[in-house]
Parts: structure tokens; C-alpha cells; sequence
């Protein structure tokens, strides 16, 4: 039988993806004996899903599967810290779509064959654009690479942090929308939103035990840069506060400027936060405030947020809610939902998860969207289980 | 709650209130000096054990929740742990380091592969979490604190409780029984406040030995929550702790959590800057 040319491409890449890691361990291993680490450890893990149902209105239902392996470390030598977290996948049918669609173009440190650009993709933003997602897709991505200098200020007694390198970075206390983040580096690809990393220098002091100052710069794959300071502190056993200010100039060349506080508070068993963040540009200024109560009923927990806007043509209006229900200690079942009023669009799904299955993690995952705005409404649908485990740790 | 700060905690409390689990855990330390010499680990012959109980207090309950923490007082320690999280057949393992020192002042590092990296600091009532996949501090609030401690049956709520158990419930000794071959006490400590999370207690206390070895913890209604062993006592540093607990959380269904420690330091000189969130997020 011939294998298609454009298949043993494929093959061949793939190859070399899951050889990549090697060829990162090999200079991390190498660089620990002439600097003595005090402690280096890392861990290999793998995550296999197979998936169903349909990723674009109109499109037939279709199977997929993708297979992602991560692997990630660290070492510290005295007061200096390296970490490493490269992830490398295939992905085919179903899971392929999956996967294009997560794609943005803030995103950086990230291949894929086959390329995938904004450029290319018509400019869509996280949509994976006009641009058909592949059959099959092979990708390396670089999620953090970077080093950590910890001390002491010397005289002043105050700790101090130095960061540089690419690694997570994430402003604001919402668990879906953060309107202080100017960094944006949320990915709403993912079931429950999770913020991702991005390259970035970051130095922070630490005036008391509980209180943070941080002055961050941060730089995204579409050369968008932003930079600002946050100062962030526990209001004893009752919540916690930050404030921070910014300055964003976005691909374009426009430039925002935004203050933001944030704040958490307990009142009885509800846990409330807030943002609000107020937006100047070139021609508007425009706030954003964000609001999120929750609350635990026995083994549910329920959380509900809300983000608004003033000052823009569009209010923005976004929902989110959270319902967690701990089935036991190793079995939970999540449920989110979202309304983007503007694009009136439902989204949302429910995640199972069962953990110490097999020595892995089981997730079963059910997504939709439901698209109002279109006449008449479509919607799309999917299925999937995934199993994740670690296959090694030195 | 503010006064939790600076509130001396009994080492009775540490091993018998709030979390229970928590010096498996290692989470908690008490406050004050070195062992007392009433503290020396004794295998003792069975005996009453309200004999041992110290006569001068006019509640032999409470005189022996004092024996139980002056026997078991250190400053700080520091131990690795590991836990055991068992659903039916199903069983998640976790490792952490942990370092407490005082009462208030706790910091767990774990480090098994899952989690490794994760960190909690507890600073008083104070929870905050670190998690390096997210770059993120968090901190635990109200909603979250019924949620169990990376999955185990020890929530948050336990592991912040500080109050001694002295302080917040009475105590009478309700009969004397064998367990494990064991003399015990049958305390039971109640409590009026409402803002505790079990008003009822039921501890089975090896007085000879001055260690509980059985707790049960009752909901307002009378329901049974969770049952706590002491599956294993060392002696270290001259003084018998409970090495090995296991939680049995009598509402689920075949779930319980085991918690084992090693390595176990005390009386280390913990620097200050151990317990801040540069420390969770170094």
C-alpha cells in the first residue's frame, strides 16, 4: 500500500515533535552538574482524547483524536530558578478541528503543521478563521520557558522576585472574565477559561507577608505589547485587594491606557469579587466593571459572574456561571455556561472528571453553542474522553 | 477572628481539634516551649485512664486535654507527607513538604507529579494557593473552604480552624473503653457557637500514653461527619505522635483519606520569610 505523500510528511513530523522534548532535556541534564542544582525534578505526561460530533454548523458529524504529550521541569540552583514546559500533539478529524479553533493570534512560542496565521485564517480572532481546519494537525508549543531570580533587598528586608522568559501571567480575580488583565492572556478555547503564558519580564516585592508589588512588560505573537504595575494585598481573614494601572499598544499601533481595581470579599458563606477597570484610548473612554458572587451548598458549588460595559456602542454584556458537584473526593462533575449578549451566543458543556482511574485522570466532556444571531439558530455539538497520566518523573 | 493570631494553641488542639489530621498534615505546631517532662513516649501498662488524669483540675476531661498538650507541645516542625486518597476502588496519591510553626503559621509544598509545585499557605485563618500552571494566587474564601484539600477529605475550613478545643467546647468524660487493646477515655466536647464546624466530639484518648488514638465528629444534627484513627504513633524527639491518620468521611460512600509523615524535624528555627507569598510563589 502507498502512503500518500502528504501523509508520510505528516508522519515524519509527528516523529520529530515527540523527539523534540529529548532534545530540551538533554541541555537541561547537561547544564546541572557545573552549577550544582539544589533541586531539579520534572515530569512527563500524556493526555489521550477521542472525540465526536460537529465543529462548524452544517458540517456532518465526524470522529476525531489527539494525543498531547507535555513535558515540564524545573531546577534551582541557590536563588535561581529555570522551568520548562513544552507540549507537543497530533491531532486528526474532529480533534484537528478542535484544536485550529483554539488557535489565536496572541498566541507565541507555538508551531504547527499544517502553519496556521491570523493572516492566513482571514483574521479571525480564536475562531481558527475561514481558513478549513486540517484532517491532521501537528503541533509544538513552547508554554514556558523561563528563569527566576529570588532574594532579599538588601538594608530594606523586603523579598524581591525577577522573572523573564515566556510563563503564566494573569491579573484580576474573575474565574471567566478579567476586565484589569492587560495582558488578555485567557483562553476561552478551553472548557473552563484558563489563563495561558506569555513571554513577559515581571518584577515583584513583597513589602509584607501577604502583599505583592509587581511592574510587568509582556510582549503576544501579534506584537501587542503591554506593561503596568499591580499592587495586591490580603484584607486579613476577610478578602483581598489589588490595584493596578497599565499601558497596552495593540498591533495596530494604538495605544490604552486603564486602571483597575479588584477586590474580594467573604460574606457568610458567599465569596464575592469584583473588578472594575476604567479605559482610555486615542477616542473613548469606556469602563469596564465585572462582578461574581459563590457560594457552596454541601458538595455543590455554585459561582455566577457578570461583566459589563460603559462607555462603548455595545454593552458587552457577558454571563458566565459555574456549577461544581463533588460526586466524591476523586469524582466531580462541572457544568459552565456562557452568554455573550452582543454575538447572542450560548456556549457551555459539562465536564466530568474522574481522578485515580488507572493511574490517570478520566475526563468526559460534553460542549455546545447554540448561535442566535443567525436565522435560524444553529448550533454546534461535541463529545470526548480524555486520559491524562504521567508516564515519568526524574 | 482576628484574635486567632494571636491566640496560643494547645497541641491537644492540634491533634484533637480543628483538622484533626492536621499534625498528619504536619500543618500545625503548637505554640510554646520544648516537651514537657511528662512527654517522655511510654508503651505504660494499661491502667485507668482516669487515674492518670491530673487530679488538681476540677474536670478530669479538661485536665487531660491539658495532659494530651503539654505532653505534645513543640515550636515548629517540618516533615514530608503523603496522602492517600481512596474512593472505592479507585486510589489518588500526593506527596507534599510541609513546615508549621506557632499555631498559625503553615506552608505545604506538594510534590507529586499532578501537583508538583502547588503550594498553600495558611497564615492564621488565611488561605492562599499557589498554582504554577496558572502563574496564580489564590486565595481560599468562604465558598471554597468546605472544598477538601487537593481532594481529600480534610476541607479547608479544618485545615484554617486555630482555636483550641479548650477554649471553644466543654468536655466530660463519658465512660472508659478498650480500643485497639487499649485503656481509653471517652470524651465528649461540646460546643455552643455557631460558627463551628462540628459542635459535637467524641474522642477516645489513651490516657496512659496521653494521645488519642479514635475521634468522631458530629454535625449540629447529630449526624455523624467524619471518624478519625490514629493509625500509627512514633516517638520523636521525645515525644509520641501520630505518624499515620486516616479520615473515613462518613457521608461518602467507601471514601477515606490517609495521611503518613517521615522526616519529621521539631523545634527547627523556621525563618520568617518562609511563611509569605514570595515563599508560595518562589
Amino acid at each position: 500500500m502507498r502512503i500518500p505523500t502528504a501523509r508520510r510528511r505528516a508522519f515524519g513530523l509527528t516523529a520529530l515533535l515527540w523527539a523534540a522534548p529529548l532534545l530540551w532535556v538533554v541541555p537541561m541534564l547537561c547544564a546541572v552538574p557545573p552549577l550544582a542544582a539544589q533541586a531539579a525534578s520534572g515530569v512527563f505526561t500524556s493526555a489521550t482524547t477521542v472525540s465526536c460530533g460537529v465543529a462548524a454548523p452544517g458540517v456532518p458529524a465526524r470522529l476525531g483524536a489527539d494525543e498531547q504529550l507535555d513535558l515540564g521541569g524545573s531546577a534551582r540552583f541557590g536563588s535561581l530558578r529555570f522551568s520548562a514546559l513544552i507540549s507537543t500533539s497530533v491531532s486528526a478529524g474532529l480533534g484537528a478541528a478542535a484544536r485550529w479553533a483554539s488557535y489565536n493570534e496572541s498566541q507565541t512560542l507555538r508551531w504547527s503543521w499544517p502553519g496556521w496565521s491570523a493572516a492566513s485564517s482571514g483574521g479571525g480572532s480564536g475562531s481558527g478563521g475561514s481558513v478549513a481546519a486540517p484532517d491532521l494537525l501537528a503541533a509544538l508549543e513552547v508554554k514556558e520557558l523561563a528563569a527566576a531570580l529570588s532574594g532579599e533587598i538588601a538594608g530594606l528586608g523586603v523579598g524581591f522576585k525577577a522573572e523573564l522568559g515566556k510563563f503564566p501571567l494573569k491579573w484580576g480575580v474573575g474565574k471567566a472574565f478579567r476586565p484589569s488583565d492587560i495582558f488578555r492572556t485567557m483562553d476561552y478555547s478551553a472548557l473552563i477559561p484558563q489563563a495561558g503564558g506569555t513571554p513577559a519580564a515581571r518584577v515583584s516585592a513583597y513589602p509584607s507577608a501577604l502583599s505583592r508589588v509587581e511592574a510587568v512588560a509582556a510582549i503576544d505573537g501579534q506584537g501587542a505589547i503591554a506593561a503596568g504595575a499591580r499592587y495586591l494585598s490580603s484584607l486579613g481573614d476577610f478578602g483581598a485587594f489589588a490595584a493596578s494601572a497599565g499601558w497596552r499598544r495593540a498591533s495596530s499601533g494604538s495605544d490604552e491606557f486603564s486602571a483597575s481595581l479588584e477586590g474580594q470579599l467573604d460574606v457568610g458563606s458567599f465569596s464575592s469579587y469584583a473588578e472594575i477597570s476604567a479605559r482610555h484610548s486615542a477616542s473613548t473612554t469606556c469602563l469596564y466593571t465585572m462582578l461574581g458572587s459563590g457560594v457552596a451548598l454541601g458538595s455543590l458549588t455554585l459561582y455566577a459572574e457578570g461583566q459589563g460595559a460603559v462607555g462603548l456602542s455595545t454593552s458587552d454584556l457577558r454571563l458566565f456561571s459555574l456549577a461544581t458537584w463533588a460526586l466524591s473526593d476523586l469524582t466531580s462533575i462541572s457544568i459552565p455556561l456562557f452568554w455573550f449578549n452582543d454575538a447572542r451566543t450560548l456556549s457551555g458543556g459539562m465536564l466530568a472528571q474522574l481522578e485515580g482511574l488507572l493511574g490517570g485522570r478520566l475526563s468526559l466532556t460534553a460542549t455546545g453553542a447554540l448561535f442566535c444571531a443567525s436565522s435560524p439558530p444553529t448550533a454546534v455539538w461535541s463529545l470526548g474522553a480524555s486520559w491524562a497520566r504521567s508516564l515519568s518523573t526524574y | 477572628m482576628k484574635q486567632l493570631f494571636q491566640k496560643k494553641r494547645s497541641a491537644a488542639a492540634l491533634l484533637l481539634g480543628g483538622a484533626l489530621a492536621i499534625s498528619a498534615l504536619g500543618a500545625q505546631a503548637a505554640t510554646g516551649g520544648t516537651a514537657s517532662p511528662t512527654a517522655t513516649p511510654s508503651s505504660g501498662a494499661p491502667s485507668s485512664p482516669l487515674a492518670t488524669a491530673p487530679s488538681a483540675s476540677a474536670n478530669p476531661a479538661l485536665a487531660l486535654l491539658d495532659a494530651i498538650d503539654s505532653a505534645q507541645r513543640y515550636s515548629s516542625i517540618s516533615y514530608t507527607g503523603a496522602m492517600e486518597i481512596t474512593q472505592g476502588s479507585r486510589v489518588l496519591k500526593k506527596q507534599y513538604t510541609a513546615y508549621a510553626r506557632g499555631s498559625d503559621h503553615v506552608l505545604l509544598e506538594f510534590t507529586n507529579p499532578e501537583d508538583r509545585g502547588v503550594r498553600m499557605l495558611r497564615l492564621g485563618a488565611s488561605i492562599w494557593m499557589y498554582f504554577p500552571s496558572e502563574g496564580d494566587t489564590i486565595r481560599i474564601s468562604g465558598s471554597l473552604m468546605r472544598q477538601g484539600l487537593m481532594g481529600s477529605n480534610l476541607s479547608y475550613e479544618e485545615v484554617a480552624e486555630g482555636e483550641s478545643l479548650r477554649a471553644s467546647y466543654s468536655a466530660e468524660i463519658i465512660r472508659e473503653e478498650m480500643l485497639d487493646g487499649r485503656p481509653c477515655a471517652v470524651l465528649k466536647l461540646t460546643s455552643s457557637k455557631t460558627d463551628i464546624s462540628y459542635p459535637t466530639r467524641v474522642l477516645w484518648v489513651d490516657a496512659s500514653r496521653k494521645v488519642p488514638l479514635k475521634i468522631e465528629l458530629y454535625a449540629r444534627s447529630g449526624i455523624l461527619m467524619k471518624t478519625i484513627y490514629v493509625r500509627d504513633l512514633q516517638p520523636i524527639s521525645g515525644r509520641l505522635l501520630p505518624i499515620t491518620i486516616e479520615i473515613v468521611d462518613a457521608l461518602k460512600k467507601n471514601s477515606k483519606t490517609l495521611f503518613s509523615m517521615r522526616d519529621i524535624k521539631l523545634d527547627l528555627d523556621l525563618a520568617d520569610n518562609l511563611f509569605t507569598m514570595q515563599a508560595l510563589t518562589r
